[in-house]
C-alpha cells in the first residue's frame, strides 16, 4: 500500500530549472519537495538534467575558472537541500491535474501538491550511433554554446539542416579553423536568411545528402565516416568535434493531454511561468525551445517558484474551492 | 538552397550535359568558388619517394589525382582500384597520382611503407595545406580526374566498391577516348 504526503510545492526535475525554484520555495518556507528521477529510464533523463553529462561548464556566472556539469548540479542540490528541500530520487510515473490537490505517483509513493512546478527539461536528439555515444563529451556534443569553445583551433563538423543547426555552425567559426555542415538533404530547412550567413561564411563547408555512420577516435573524436544517401559511397572527414544539431525532445510525455503543448511538445506558458493549468507552472528547458541554457534555466526556476509562492499565496486567501479541470486534447501553439 | 542554383543556371547545364546522370557527392564551398571545370591548379610537392612532382608534367595526360590518407577506412578500399586503373589504362595515357593528406603527418617513409603493403606502385605524393586548399579538400577520398589540357572535369567523393569502380572507370575511359 502507498502512503499519501502532501506538500504545498512539488518540483519534478531536478536540473538548474528544478533545484532554482526548490532554493526559491525552500526559502520562502514553502517545504519543497524535488522529484528528481531515478536516472533508470533514460528517456526520462537522469537526476541533475542535461548539465550531468556535460564536462566543463564555462559560460556559467560566478565560475570564472569553469566547472563540470556533475560539479554543478551537486552544488544546486547542496544549496537547495541548505534550505530544506526533500530530495526524492525517483521518476515520476503519472500525474492527476483534474483537481487541486495535484496528485503525482511514483513507484513507491503517492505525493499531493497544491502546487506543481514541473522542471523536467529537454533531451537533445542523437544520431543513435554507438560511436557517438562512447565519444559523448570527448568531441561528441550537441550544445556548441555550451562546448564551442573548447575545440578552438579545430575543423568542426555540424549534423543537420534546420536553424539550429546553422545558428550552432555560424556560432563554432568563432572557434574553429573550419565548419563542415552534414545534411541528409541537398537543401536546408533554414530560415533563408541563415542560409544566406552560411552560404556567404568563409569558414563554413556543406557536406550534402550526407549522414554520418561512425565517429571515429578512440579516446577523443579524429574524424567522422560519412555516407552519401544517394551514391552509397563512404568518405572519411578529419574533425576534432562533431556537434549533432537535429533537434530537442522535451521531456513532456507525462503531461501529454493534460497541459497545453506546441506541436514540437514543449510546454506553452499563458503568463510568466504559468501554465494551461491554474497552479501547475513550468520551468527550463519543458518550455524553452530557444535559449536551453543553464542559466536561463535556473532564471526561469525562480520565476516558477515566485510564481507558485504568490498563487498559494492568493489561494490562501480564498476560501477552498475545487480545481477546475482544463484537459487538452491536442497540442496548441 | 541547391548548389546549382547558387553558381549559376549555365554551370549547371554544362554540368549535366558532361557527367549525364552519374551521381557524385555535393559539395559546396561556402563563399569560394568551385573548380570543376576550370585549370587544375598548379603545384610543385614532394613524392613519396623523395624527388619534386609538378603537375604541369602531366599535361597530355588524363590524370585521376586521389587525395588520400593513412586513417581514412574508404581511401584503403579505393586503392586497389586505382592500381588496377594505372595498370590498365597506363598505357593510353592515364596517369594515376595519389595526394597523401594528414595534418599529422606522419614520416614519408612510413607512407611509403603502408603502400608497399597495399601494393601500390602509382605516383604518390606528400600533400601540402596549400595544396589542400587549393583543391577543397575536406572528406576523403576525394578524387579529381583532370583531362589532357589540364582541366578538372569531375570531383568525386568517397567509395563504395560495388559502386564507385565502375562510376569513374566510365569516365575514365570517356576521357581516354576508349568508348
Amino acid at each position: 500500500m502507498t502512503e499519501t504526503k502532501r506538500r504545498r510545492v512539488i518540483i519534478i526535475g531536478s536540473g538548474p530549472a528544478g533545484y532554482t525554484a526548490a532554493i526559491y520555495a525552500a526559502r520562502a518556507e514553502l517545504e519543497p519537495l524535488v522529484i528528481a528521477g531515478s536516472g533508470a529510464d533514460p528517456k526520462i533523463g537522469i537526476p541533475g538534467g542535461q548539465l550531468m553529462l556535460t564536462t566543463d561548464v564555462e559560460n556559467y556566472p560566478g565560475f570564472p575558472e569553469g566547472v563540470t556539469g556533475p560539479d554543478m548540479m551537486d552544488l544546486f542540490r547542496k544549496q537547495a537541500e541548505r534550505f530544506g528541500t526533500e530530495i526524492v530520487y525517483a521518476d515520476a510515473t503519472s500525474v492527476d491535474l483534474s483537481e487541486r490537490p495535484f496528485r503525482v505517483e511514483t513507484a513507491k509513493e503517492t505525493y499531493l501538491a497544491d502546487a506543481l512546478v514541473i522542471a523536467t527539461g529537454a533531451a537533445a536528439k542523437w544520431l543513435g550511433l554507438e560511436s557517438e555515444k562512447k565519444l559523448q563529451n570527448r568531441g561528441v556534443s550537441a550544445c556548441a554554446t555550451c562546448d564551442g569553445a573548447l575545440y578552438r583551433g579545430k575543423e568542426i563538423a555540424v549534423v543537420g539542416g534546420g536553424d539550429t543547426a546553422i545558428e550552432e555552425a555560424l556560432f563554432l567559426t568563432r572557434f574553429a579553423t573550419k565548419v563542415t555542415i552534414i545534411h541528409r538533404r541537398d537543401e536546408l530547412r533554414a530560415s533563408k536568411i541563415m542560409q544566406d550567413r552560411a552560404f556567404k561564411h568563409e569558414k563554413i563547408e556543406f557536406l550534402w545528402d550526407s549522414e554520418v555512420v561512425e565517429v571515429l577516435g578512440d579516446n577523443d573524436v579524429t574524424g567522422l565516416r560519412i555516407r552519401n544517401r544517394k551514391s552509397d559511397e563512404e568518405s572519411d572527414l578529419a574533425v576534432g568535434a562533431l556537434f549533432v544539431a537535429i533537434g530537442h525532445v522535451p521531456n513532456t510525455g507525462l503531461f501529454q493531454g493534460l497541459l497545453a503543448t506546441d506541436d514540437q511538445g514543449y510546454l506553452t506558458l499563458e503568463e510568466g511561468t504559468w501554465t494551461s493549468v491554474e497552479g501547475v507552472f513550468a520551468s527550463g528547458d519543458v518550455a524553452d525551445k530557444v535559449y536551453r541554457q543553464a542559466v536561463t534555466a535556473a532564471g526561469t526556476g525562480c520565476a516558477a517558484a515566485i510564481d507558485a509562492e504568490r498563487w498559494l499565496a492568493e489561494k490562501e486567501a480564498e476560501p477552498v474551492q475545487p480545481a477546475t479541470t482544463e484537459t487538452v486534447a491536442e497540442a496548441t501553439t | 538552397m541547391k548548389r546549382i542554383e547558387r553558381k549559376g543556371f549555365w554551370l549547371g547545364v554544362t554540368f549535366l550535359l558532361v557527367f549525364g546522370l552519374a551521381r557524385v557527392w555535393t559539395i559546396s564551398a561556402g563563399a569560394r568558388q568551385d573548380i570543376v571545370g576550370e585549370k587544375a591548379p598548379a603545384f610543385e610537392i614532394a613524392t613519396v619517394a623523395g624527388e619534386q612532382f609538378s603537375l604541369e608534367q602531366m599535361r597530355g595526360k588524363v590524370v585521376v589525382l586521389d587525395f588520400w590518407a593513412v586513417w581514412c577506412g574508404p581511401c584503403v578500399k579505393s586503392m586497389p582500384f586505382f592500381q588496377t586503373l594505372s595498370e590498365k589504362y597506363g598505357a593510353d595515357g592515364l596517369e594515376v597520382v595519389g595526394v597523401h593528406v594528414d595534418d599529422r603527418m606522419p614520416p614519408p617513409e612510413e607512407v611509403g611503407t603502408y603502400l608497399e603493403k597495399l601494393g601500390v606502385s602509382y605516383t604518390n605524393l606528400l600533400s601540402t595545406v596549400d595544396v589542400d586548399n587549393e583543391f577543397m579538400i575536406y572528406a576523403m577520398p576525394t578524387t579529381y580526374l583532370i583531362d589532357r589540357e589540364g582541366v578538372i572535369v569531375k570531383r568525386h567523393i568517397g567509395f563504395n566498391p560495388s559502386k564507385t569502380p565502375d562510376r569513374l572507370q566510365e569516365d575514365i575511359r570517356g576521357l581516354l577516348g576508349l568508348d
